[in-house]
């Protein structure tokens, strides 16, 4: 008989499919999969390497660029263990900012992941549809930070500006009549705020209409329903997190488990899958953002009810104003030594994690007294789940690979870092 | 489960799901005619970087480097040297914009507002070198967007 | 004793202060005006800490601590005052931290952060301060003093600076000179590190760079013999500044303004930028290969007992030993160190230049005398050494041809003729042979000269030295060019051996003592060369007018006989010169001019005056084309067939060094066999004298931009007015003619009654002092 020898293939890393820089070599037998060996490293940056070159503040612009589509969580969790080195207090206000920016930073990245997971299966509408709000959503980025992504808006203690009083707005040209302006504007005539609540009223219809388009359409079930399948029991022993963890029915989440920030004051609900299969994360994910609007409305509300400030006024950690800068000695020494040399972090060691839209992603940062860590150590969600990719495609078809990526939504930037 | 198969033989959910899409048809287009149209900027907006004047002409940099060393990027070089009149002046501002991150740290460090990121980010390059912006030739930006600038800076600073 | 600070225990003696109890355990107390070095002022009140039961809070420095007491320094109490001090402070600071060169290395800055508040309360308007010029060398900003008095006391306590002080009181308070003129001292730059905030900074680096972007490497002072330890900074290969490096056993922290201010001289335009060689009489650009094939070529060709090689004694010793390897290993034995030196009688007994005790020894003296040695303005460290001798009230006597500034106070001082310095020096041996109890065979030539009448004052310093247990004399380093310099050396050993005193001979350059080890000497130790032969020494080698010199790091200037040099250099075929810097005129003198890294862009050893071998890495890589001496001489010496391994790197060769060279055994006896007691320096008439100005000793400090501007008169000569009188000077007019054979000078004239009768002191300064003639040699003045 002769010797039948498994094919070998190579998907990636330019596959449009393979979500980034992806590489994997397939091992098929006909078009079962026998075994998959992602490869990665392709996008490494060495992040962690750079940070401790660098004074404490100067490494939050490259926790944008780790997993580049949820980027003020990744600051989040940065500037968190920084804080809690530090055992510094942060404003209430502050606390909101980020936790709304932390959850409409949710719904970006479960629009990208809705719209590219739903891409690579083949529908294509819903793509569209998703970019079409992610719009608004980065609008509201630059309009606190200045960038649509890599806002660098987080700080220890805080955050650097407060929420802007008004909103950028459309401007007349000659496509556009007077009216059609004025109608795109209208939820740009108050503030950021305002504009987010409008969002926010906005969006669960949004969410209606991508469901009508997927849940219940046979060729999505027919691609997603029970493949692959992890049990809860395996997702533990995988180091699974988020809405991959939920799905295999593990009411695990990071807001309510641990509580950061003010998460233990809001009010909303885990969803969490029954099968584990790539259908169950779906709907998993499409709850998430209903719950994070829900978590977005709470603090807009507390937001506009109350002022305060949005920075630590210890001027030891967070930079002074500018205007004192220019008056006062006391600030401009601050300042001066802030952007210099920046802050010393007592000696130790700390782990700190937020329930980032993928995962726990989680800070260990070792400090020697210094200015900058000694060692900085990121714990990317996607890793592990990158790894379970070999068991999870394991005896399904090519084309359920494509399907398995996208449920895992695999970033790149925070797996080789 | 009468209704199950009623429902799937008559294909009611991809009904459902074309009645989205064909409706889309009907709406207003969100899309813009760039370059024609663009969409609305933040005056917080971090684009190319500028650098300022004082309104009698005086460059505002005094080449305290502050922006050199916190940048994280190491996109800034700065030469300096005093000036007859005892203060310091650059006599070397440059910005490898391959480098820069635009996090905006120069301009937050900038005791003086010297350095600043503009809303201009539709800029090419057509041959090598491009890239480094020299301090002329962000003076020249500064110098031609200085109301734009201004206007910015103080909406910045009102948290407008 | 026993006080609890922050409830740690800690051990004290009766009269410790508590800032000085808390430093010695780690515990941290803000200061501003408290230093360690200083007296306590307790002005600034920043070192406030409670003590327990008290109702004030008590300044650290200058309380001394209680016995059994507790104190806190973080107690609420303490760090509220702290926080109110620093308010105060800052209420009149400017906010000049973005221009201010101290910012990022600033005291107030740093103790703002730790211990300040974080607004200020104060609006009004901030006092401002006009500055004063107070030299080139610190540039001042007072609108930033907060009146610590640190530089005042430094300059009271430490240089001996007596003009530099406060004027007025409260919010008109002004640290300034009393009046309007620079200060001058050897050591004022120390003010500028001593300083908390930016109101002193130095000048050559004023605006230049920041602190933050600086590298430091250590370095050993390459312009005196002492070996201050000291960091330079260097910004983008270039050395951005220098500042001290404490070690309490030389230099402590401070630093002379010489070895802080002299690597401004590294880029002068002078600096040797690539290797030349004169093809058809013209000096063209050649490549290193191109450079050595010719020199290879002309060496072969020449006798090597034609060839002479002289090596500067500002070298490092790794350069010198590798110089005479490379020399002797191609026969050539004529090599030699001292330049400067007019007297080589006895030579083959040339002692180890060497000071008896350690550099911190001194500060254990109770008795010194200085023979003729300028030492304030030549060795500023050791003169700061004397200086707190002084203050503990001792002894120190001087023999001297000029009455030199001294920053401390002189017992008894002889003013001599340099004429009759061996004299005066004979007459102490002779009263000691009578007083002394420790006898010593005095040779028969020397009391051949015993005249039976010592002086007074020879007698009142000879008791002095007799009387104290720990005496000391040194022997200045200006007098290296004394004709009579072995004698003076020889006659030193003998009072010292009868006073029962320690000695030194003190040196001008920082490397004399390597040099010795290393063998740059025509007669040298046997583990060095086994030639037997005799050779010329740097005079002879000059007067025999040879084939070819090889000159290493060495101005003709820096020659004693400066004209007889370019005389034979003109005559002989092949001059080689590894140099740093050369002048137009020097240039054309040389046929091959290697380009030599300095000191500073080098690694190498130093060994100083007590023979302590101080190592330093490289600061930065060579300026231009330059290359470090002891690369070049190893490619010199692997072109000539050396066995050496390729990768050999300078490890290598201080090790070698090391194991050759470091313990010798040195002809430290000094038995004097065919001693010749006979004057060589007896003009008879009125003499040229004085030492070279101590910013003009090496090819370094010469290019030393504002060091060259803190003495801006450089053309004139000191006379007294007998001597004047008696030479028919005209002394309304204040120019004359001076004349040495046939070279005139036109010269501003001071009358100086600081001047030895019937001689000229005249400090080189400046070339045409040199073209003018040699110092001890007859000089004659004439009306203009």
């Amino acid at each position: 008989m002769p010797d039948i020898k498994s094919f070998t293939m190579n998907f990636g890393p330019q596959h449009p499919s393979a979500h980034g820089v992806l590489r994997l070599i397939l091992e098929l037998e006909g078009e079962v999969i026998k075994r998959a060996d992602p490869h990665i490293g392709l996008l490494h940056r060495g992040t962690e390497k750079l940070a401790e070159s660098k004074p404490y503040n100067q490494s939050i612009g490259y926790m944008d660029r780790l997993d580049y589509v949820s980027m003020m969580s990744n600051e989040h969790a940065y500037v968190l263990s920084i804080e809690k080195l530090l055992d510094i207090n942060v404003p209430i206000r502050a606390k909101y900012i980020r936790v709304m920016f932390d959850e409409i930073t949710r719904i970006l990245n479960h629009l990208l992941w809705l719209g590219a997971h739903a891409l690579d299966i083949g529908a294509m509408s819903v793509f569209l549809y998703a970019f079409r709000e992610r719009e608004d959503l980065m609008d509201c980025y630059e309009a606190v930070s200045g960038t649509r992504m890599h806002a660098t808006y987080y700080r220890p203690g805080g955050v650097i500006k407060d929420l802007p009083l008004s909103m950028p707005k459309y401007e007349e040209s000659k496509w556009k009549s007077k009216k059609e302006i004025n109608k795109l504007n209208e939820a740009r005539e108050g503030s950021l705020l305002d504009f987010i609540e409008d969002f926010c009223s906005r969006f669960p219809k949004c969410v209606d209409e991508y469901e009508a388009l997927l849940t219940d359409n046979r060729i999505w079930k027919q691609r997603t329903v029970d493949i692959g399948i992890v049990s809860k029991e395996r997702a533990f022993q995988l180091g699974f997190t988020g809405p991959m963890l939920r799905g295999s029915g593990v009411a695990w989440d990071l807001r309510k488990k641990q509580p950061y920030e003010i998460y233990s004051e809001l009010d909303f609900d885990i969803p969490i899958g029954s099968n584990g299969d790539c259908y169950d994360r779906y709907l998993v994910r499409i709850e998430e953002m209903r719950q994070s609007n829900k978590i977005i409305k709470q603090c807009i509300k507390w937001l506009k009810e109350n002022e305060g400030e949005i920075i630590s006024d210890n001027n030891k950690i967070t930079a002074p104003t500018r205007d004192s800068v220019k008056e006062d000695m006391e600030s401009h020494i601050y300042h001066f030594k802030l952007f210099t040399e920046g802050y010393c972090l007592p000696e130790g060691e700390v782990y700190c994690a937020v329930e980032h839209p993928k995962g726990e992603f989680g800070i260990t940062l070792i400090s020697d007294g210094s200015n900058k860590p000694y060692r900085l150590k990121i714990r990317a969600p996607g890793f592990p789940h990158l790894a379970a990719l070999n068991e999870m495609v394991r005896g399904h078809m090519i084309s359920d690979v494509v399907a398995i990526i996208g449920t895992q939504d695999i970033v790149f930037g925070e797996i080789d870092r | 489960m009468l209704k199950n198969y009623i429902k799937s033989f008559f294909l009611l959910e991809l009904l459902r799901g074309l009645k989205v899409t064909f409706s889309n048809m009907f709406r207003k287009k969100t899309t813009l005619r760039y370059p024609y149209e663009k969409t609305p900027q933040s005056p917080r907006f971090r684009g190319l970087h500028a650098l300022r004047r004082y309104p009698n002409g005086e460059e505002r940099c005094i080449g305290c480097k502050l922006c050199e060393v916190v940048c994280p990027a190491l996109a800034i070089t700065i030469d300096t040297e005093e000036r007859n009149d005892g203060t310091r002046r650059t006599t070397k501002y440059d910005i490898d914009l391959f480098k820069c991150i635009f996090c905006g740290f120069c301009e937050e460090a900038c005791p003086v507002d010297a350095i600043v990121e503009t809303r201009i980010f539709e800029y090419h390059f057509e041959e090598r070198g491009q890239n480094i912006l020299k301090k002329s030739d962000l003076l020249k930006i500064g110098d031609k967007f200085e109301k734009d600038i201004a206007e910015d800076q103080k909406a910045k600073s009102q948290h407008a | 004793m026993k006080i609890k600070i922050n409830n740690k225990e800690c051990v004290f003696d009766k009269g410790d202060t508590l800032i000085q109890i808390a430093d010695r355990n780690g515990i941290h107390i803000p200061r501003f005006c408290y230093h360690d070095k200083l007296s306590i002022a307790a002005n600034c009140r920043m070192c406030l800490i409670e003590q327990a039961g008290a109702n004030k809070p008590q300044p650290a420095c200058s309380t001394p601590a209680i016995e059994d007491q507790e104190y806190f320094t973080n107690s609420d109490l303490a760090l509220d005052s702290q926080k109110n001090t620093m308010e105060f402070l800052l209420i009149n600071h400017p906010l000049d931290c973005p221009v201010c060169d101290q910012g990022g290395m600033c005291e107030l800055q740093d103790l703002a952060l730790m211990h300040g508040r974080v607004k200020s309360r104060y609006k009004e308007d901030k006092r401002v301060v006009v500055d004063h010029n107070i030299g080139p060398l610190i540039k001042t900003n007072m609108t930033r003093c907060i009146h610590c008095t640190r530089c005042v006391r430094y300059g009271e306590e430490i240089a001996g600076i007596k003009e530099f002080g406060s004027i007025g009181r409260g919010e008109t308070m002004e640290i300034r000179t009393y009046l309007t003129s620079a200060i001058n001292s050897p050591m004022s730059g120390n003010m500028i590190d001593i300083c908390p905030v930016g109101a002193l900074n130095a000048s050559p680096s004023h605006m230049k760079g920041r602190t933050w972007e600086l590298e430091k490497v250590k370095f050993i002072s390459n312009h005196d013999c002492v070996g201050s330890n000291m960091d330079i900074h260097v910004l983008e290969n270039k050395v951005f500044r220098v500042v001290p490096h404490e070690n309490n056993k030389i230099n402590e922290i401070w630093l002379s303004d010489r070895d802080r201010f002299s690597y401004e001289a590294l880029d002068h335009n002078e600096r040797v930028k690539k290797p030349t060689a004169k093809i058809n009489g013209r000096h063209t650009e050649v490549e290193w290969d191109q450079a050595f094939e010719i020199i290879k070529n002309n060496l072969d060709s020449i006798n090597s007992n034609d060839v002479s090689g002289l090596i500067s004694a500002n070298s490092t010793i790794e350069e010198q030993y590798l110089f005479q390897k490379w020399l002797r290993e191609m026969d050539i034995n004529n090599i030699d160190y001292r330049v400067s030196q007019n007297d080589f009688r006895y030579q083959t007994e040339e002692p180890f230049p060497k000071i008896d005790i350690p550099i911190d020894d001194i500060e254990n003296m109770d008795s010194i005398l200085l023979i003729d040695s300028n030492i304030t303005y030549e060795q500023p460290i050791l003169s700061h050494k004397l200086r707190k001798l002084f203050l503990k009230n001792a002894k120190i006597n001087s023999i001297h041809t000029y009455n030199y500034t001294y920053n401390f106070d002189l017992e008894n001082s002889i003013l001599i003729n340099p004429n009759f310095l061996v004299d005066i020096l004979i007459d102490f041996v002779e009263y000691l042979s009578i007083t002394s109890n420790r006898k010593f065979d005095i040779p028969a030539e020397i009391r051949k000269k015993f005249k039976g009448n010592a002086k007074k004052s020879v007698q009142e310093i000879a008791k002095n030295l007799l009387a104290k247990k720990n005496s000391l004399i040194l022997l200045g380093s200006s007098l290296v060019s004394h004709p009579d310099y072995q004698l003076l050396k020889i006659l030193t050993n003998m009072i010292s051996i009868m006073a029962n005193s320690s000695k030194g001979y003190l040196v001008e350059n920082c490397n004399v003592a390597g040099a010795w080890l290393t063998g740059c000497m025509p007669n040298t130790t046997k583990k060095i060369s086994k030639d037997k032969n005799s050779r010329f020494n740097v005079l002879e080698a000059i007067n025999n007018k040879l084939d070819s010199y090889i000159i290493y790091n060495l101005e003709f200037i820096d020659f004693y006989h400066y004209k007889e040099l370019k005389k034979s250099l003109d005559n002989a075929k092949f001059v080689l010169g590894f140099q740093s810097f050369v002048t137009e005129e020097e240039k054309s003198f040389y046929d091959v001019i290697l380009p030599l890294a300095t000191a500073f862009e080098s690694p190498g050893t130093f060994v100083n005056i007590e023979n302590e071998w101080q190592s330093f890495a490289q600061g930065c890589k060579p300026y231009y084309m330059s290359k470090e001496g002891w690369k070049i001489l190893t490619k010199l010496r692997l072109q000539n067939g050396a066995s050496i391994d390729n990768s050999v790197d300078y490890i290598d060769v201080l090790n070698e060094v090391d194991s050759v060279v470091r313990n010798q055994k040195f002809n430290m006896e000094e038995k004097y066999n065919n001693l010749v007691i006979e004057k060589k320096l007896n003009t008879g008439s009125l003499t040229r004298f004085g030492g070279i100005d101590s910013y003009y000793i090496d090819n370094i400090v010469r290019r030393a931009d504002s060091l060259n501007k803190v003495n801006s008169k450089k053309n004139f000569i000191s006379v007294n007015k007998k001597t004047l009188e008696a030479n028919n000077i005209d002394i309304t007019k204040n120019k004359l003619i001076v004349r040495q054979n046939d070279n005139t000078l036109l010269v501003e004239l001071i009358i100086d009654e600081n001047v030895s009768d019937n001689s000229v002191y005249i400090i080189n300064s400046n070339k045409e002092y040199y073209e003018l003639g040699k110092r001890y040699q007859p000089i004659k003045i004439e009306n203009v």
